[in-house]
């Protein structure tokens, strides 16, 4: 009897453990919270996945079939775009903000700096849509999917009909993006007692906990929330942010509080990316000019550091870096499919 | 058990004879003033229409104030952009009495932040904002004569889900139990009371969407 329950528990287990998605394709590191995106509206298969990968690389998504996804989110800057404040896109139109980097995108609330964007699953109509990045419209996407060959097959082994459809590509696009899990950085191993901080990340991640943490939370080293950094206007661009999309005055000068993860790799910074380096940013946070501009309550009192401090959180901030990630060949670009004809 | 299996037959047969409710929406409009063509004609018509699109969700109906029947996920997208009413079957499989229809002008919140769907409310159907999230309830696209925009164009886009500029509004409509249930737009009715030379362009969530959707809600019959 014990064991007929036994096995029984043990097939609903497995029923349910693959109802939900296959854990070989993603996997919730130890200690995480449980993520925010629905996988039972979009189970994750690995045809799915690499049928996203393709379309993530390929410019058959812009207008004239020149901008990629990768074209602003390159894998070997942590998935955005190295030596540009503004990103640019399509004709070499500059756009308005700093692309941001995609990884732990399964636990993210919303998308984009100021959260104009609901659902994972419809992030990649914005890029499309936009004058200045793709320039393109998703029913146009669709058409020009349906008319090749190669889309027609990758569709059909992954959803087992080869008609293209918006939903099916959007969520494809979504099945790729949510694997980009990066959780091996030096900071994951020594949580999980694989490795020790130096005593000088020691300290910096010590002085993390006390200055940074209530905004750029672990494990995920964000909050999912808006703030305001208290970072003067840009004139040239007057973004307020947050505003734009709830209409609500206290939500001027408010923008999406950003990952940490792969910070080394992920400059410039801010949503304007106005700093180049991460020494600008630290010196902007001990800063005096922050009070200003509807400042964040967890930034009302002045956060002091000696330069030996701001080395030592820095020092911290580098062991962020998941070289793993960076250099992980099921994110790269799919050569077998898109170089084969 | 014969007869078991024989009344079964009897009562697909009998909801089959009597299954179909059907809408049909008509845009209602004086055809001296208003045309529906892409551009502005030469003669004296003063207004063009060349979209006409929303959608229509949650439909129920009610025999007084009892609900008949809720459709479960009903989410139509009307095209009325030829001028000409279009014909909506409703899942329905049985034979109703009723005398009231309830529908949603719109998408709910909950369906405006559940990702990418298939069908009507696919994204390729050009009724889904891009650089903001949500669905356009409603799309009215024309030209005015006394529109002082480029090329005299009007354009209403209306949506938006989120507290306080949720745009979803409730209709409710004392109908005929006819075969199809006929509805109307009354067109003549909205552009009067938006006045597109006052107001050209509404085409994000906000206060103008709030109103303009209050205006095409009074304007079904």
């Amino acid at each position: 009897m014990k064991l007929k329950i036994a096995v029984y528990l043990f097939l609903m287990l497995a029923f349910c453990a693959f109802s939900f998605h296959d854990t070989r394709l993603f996997e919730k590191p130890a200690g995480w919270p449980a993520p925010t995106y629905n996988f039972t509206n979009n189970p994750l298969n690995s045809e799915k996945i690499l049928l996203g990968r393709a379309l993530f690389y390929d410019p058959i998504l812009s207008r004239d079939n020149t901008i990629s996804c990768a074209s602003c989110h390159s894998q070997y800057n942590s998935f955005t775009h190295v030596d540009h404040d503004l990103s640019h896109g399509i004709d070499d139109r500059i756009g308005k903000r700093n692309s941001p980097v995609l990884l732990n995108l399964a636990w993210q609330k919303s998308f984009m700096w100021d959260g104009a964007v609901n659902h994972l699953d419809v992030q990649a109509l914005a890029p499309i849509h936009n004058k200045l990045e793709m320039d393109e419209d998703i029913s146009n996407v669709v058409k020009k999917l349906n008319a090749s060959e190669l889309y027609r097959g990758l569709f059909y082994s992954a959803f087992g009909d080869s008609a293209v459809t918006g939903e099916k590509t959007l969520k494809a696009i979504s099945q790729f993006m949510l694997t980009l899990v990066s959780a091996n950085s030096k900071y994951d191993k020594v949580m999980n007692r694989e490795l020790e901080f130096s005593s000088q990340e020691a300290n910096g991640y010590k002085l993390f906990q006390e200055n940074c943490a209530s905004c750029h939370t672990e494990p995920l080293f964000t909050n999912n929330e808006f703030r305001s950094n208290s970072l003067a206007i840009d004139t040239t661009l007057n973004d307020y942010g947050r505003v734009v999309v709830s209409g609500l005055p206290k939500d001027s000068f408010l923008f999406k509080v950003p990952t940490l993860r792969n910070i080394e790799f992920s400059f410039p910074y801010m949503h304007d990316g106005r700093y180049k380096t991460l020494s600008e940013v630290i010196n902007h946070y001990t800063g005096r000019d922050l009070g200003t501009s509807n400042t964040s309550l967890e930034l009302s009192e002045q956060i002091i550091l000696s330069s030996k401090q701001k080395v030592d959180l820095l020092a911290f901030l580098l062991t962020l870096t998941d070289k793993e990630f960076l250099f992980n060949s099921d994110f790269s670009f799919p050569r077998e499919i898109l170089l084969s004809n | 058990m014969i007869f078991a299996i024989f009344s079964f037959f009897f009562v697909v047969f009998n909801s089959t004879l009597f299954a179909q409710i059907s809408l049909s929406f008509e845009p209602l409009y004086d055809s001296s003033r208003i045309q529906f063509t892409k551009e502005l004609p030469a003669d004296s018509n003063q207004i063009s229409i060349e979209t006409l699109r929303f959608y229509i969700s949650d439909i129920s109906l009610f025999q007084n104030d009892s609900q008949v029947i809720h459709v479960v996920n009903s989410y139509h997208l009307v095209d009325l952009s030829a001028g000409q009413a279009q014909t909506l079957d409703l899942d329905i499989t049985q034979k109703l009495d009723f005398n009231v229809l309830k529908f949603n002008l719109g998408i709910d919140s909950l369906t405006n932040v559940s990702g990418a769907l298939s069908g009507d409310l696919d994204p390729t159907q050009g009724m889904y904002w891009s650089w903001q999230s949500g669905y356009i309830n409603f799309k009215l696209e024309g030209k005015a004569l006394t529109c002082t925009t480029r090329n005299k164009l009007f354009q209403y886009h209306l949506g938006g889900y989120m507290h306080p500029y949720n745009a979803l509004r409730t209709i409710e409509l004392t109908v005929q139990a006819s075969e199809p249930i006929s509805i109307s737009l009354d067109l003549n009715k909205i552009l009067s009371l938006i006045k597109p030379s006052q107001t050209p362009e509404v085409m994000s969530p906000g206060t103008s969407a709030m109103m303009i959707s209050n205006i095409v809600a009074v304007s079904f019959k």
